[in-house]
């Protein structure tokens, strides 16, 4: 319990920090937070500190209510079940900064939220596409994708 | 027979050789070659999606491919002469496929395993930004195989119509 209570120590002395009060079951989180963007990398670190592995990175693209997108990762530990899921909202064409110092599993996930959404992680060591084909240049889950051009391969005539 | 016209006589020993054909038939040993190739098909280890689970099935024991002389896998595409196509080709793996489709020596083929290789299958709608449509966009693919997956008597059933073609004396792709 003493850990808990010292992650949660922790997690309130990050001053642009909110946390729910009580998380909906139905999240699977025990913790639900959003944070500032320039705090996120030392909210990585108190999770690091704390034991906890990052075992989910992804964003979600909300330009059409809030012209922003929303970056969300997912900590969580071995033993009792302690997940928490923490939000931060960039506002669109902004960068976050990368927690792949941090996290070796932050390096893939960074790259796939940046290829598939267009968000940039600020110090990143190799922020290159991932998924998509050699020379892309869309972001296939943005809202506003329509259509993809016919692979590079198709086009050339195999 | 077609009467074939004389040569012209200023023709080069390479025209001479493209309108009269080879001097030497070796119809015989190419024949004899073709049926020992059909007998001994060593495919490319690699598969690609879900469909290369049915293909390690169709080479383990309760299938067999082995008794078709077919289940030598080879680790290299240099020492592999048919390439089984097995699962979704994405974009990024499409120039990755080609490359080692390039490696093998000829003679080669190729077979598409799978509805993901036919057209796309599942993942097939317009404008899709993933997958190559179809395996024959980007190498020349000698059987079809339909299913998702196929059953493993289905690709053996595809190795057996592949043999029949090559035993006879279907082109070669080069
Ligand atoms: S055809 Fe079906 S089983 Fe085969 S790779 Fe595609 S989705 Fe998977």
């Amino acid at each position: 319990m003493s850990e808990a209570s010292g992650l949660a120590a922790a997690l309130a002395g990050i001053a642009s920090l909110k946390t729910a009060e009580a998380p909906d079951a139905k999240s699977g989180c025990q913790g639900l937070h959003t944070v500032g963007r320039e705090a996120i990398v030392e909210v990585g670190r108190v999770f690091r500190e704390a034991g906890y592995m990052l075992e989910m990175l992804t964003a979600l693209d909300m330009r059409a209510a809030e012209q922003a997108m929303h970056v969300v990762y997912q900590f969580n530990r071995f033993g009792a079940p302690d997940r928490h899921r923490v939000r931060v909202v960039v506002p669109a064409g902004e960068a976050v900064p990368s927690l792949a110092d941090l996290f070796g599993s932050a390096n893939w996930y960074e790259r796939e939220a940046f290829d598939m959404l267009g968000v940039r992680f600020d110090g990143h060591p190799y922020l290159v596409r991932i998924l998509t084909e050699e020379g892309a240049d869309y972001h296939p889950l943005l809202k506003d994708f329509g259509v993809a051009p016919a692979a590079a391969e198709e086009a050339a005539g195999g | 027979m077609k009467e074939t016209p004389p040569p012209p006589a200023n023709a080069t020993t390479e025209e001479l050789l493209t309108q009269l054909g080879p001097l030497v038939h070796l119809d015989v040993l190419e024949n004899l070659l073709n049926q020992a190739r059909a007998r001994s098909l060593w495919p490319l280890t690699f598969g690609l999606a879900c469909c290369a689970i049915e293909m390690m099935a169709a080479g383990a024991s309760r299938f067999d491919m082995d008794r078709f002389g077919s289940g030598v896998f080879r680790p290299s595409a240099r020492q592999a002469d048919v390439m089984i196509l097995a699962g979704t080709i994405s974009r990024k793996m499409g120039p990755v496929v080609k490359a080692l489709w390039d490696q093998m020596p000829s003679p080669k083929w190729a077979i598409a395993m799978g509805g993901c290789t036919i057209d796309g299958g599942p993942f097939k709608y317009p404008g899709q930004y993933a997958i190559v449509e179809g395996a024959d966009k980007i190498i020349p693919v000698d059987v079809y195989i339909p299913g998702c997956p196929p059953r493993p008597e289905a690709l053996i059933n595809g190795l057996l119509m592949l043999e029949q073609k090559i035993k006879a004396g279907k082109k070669f792709h080069v």
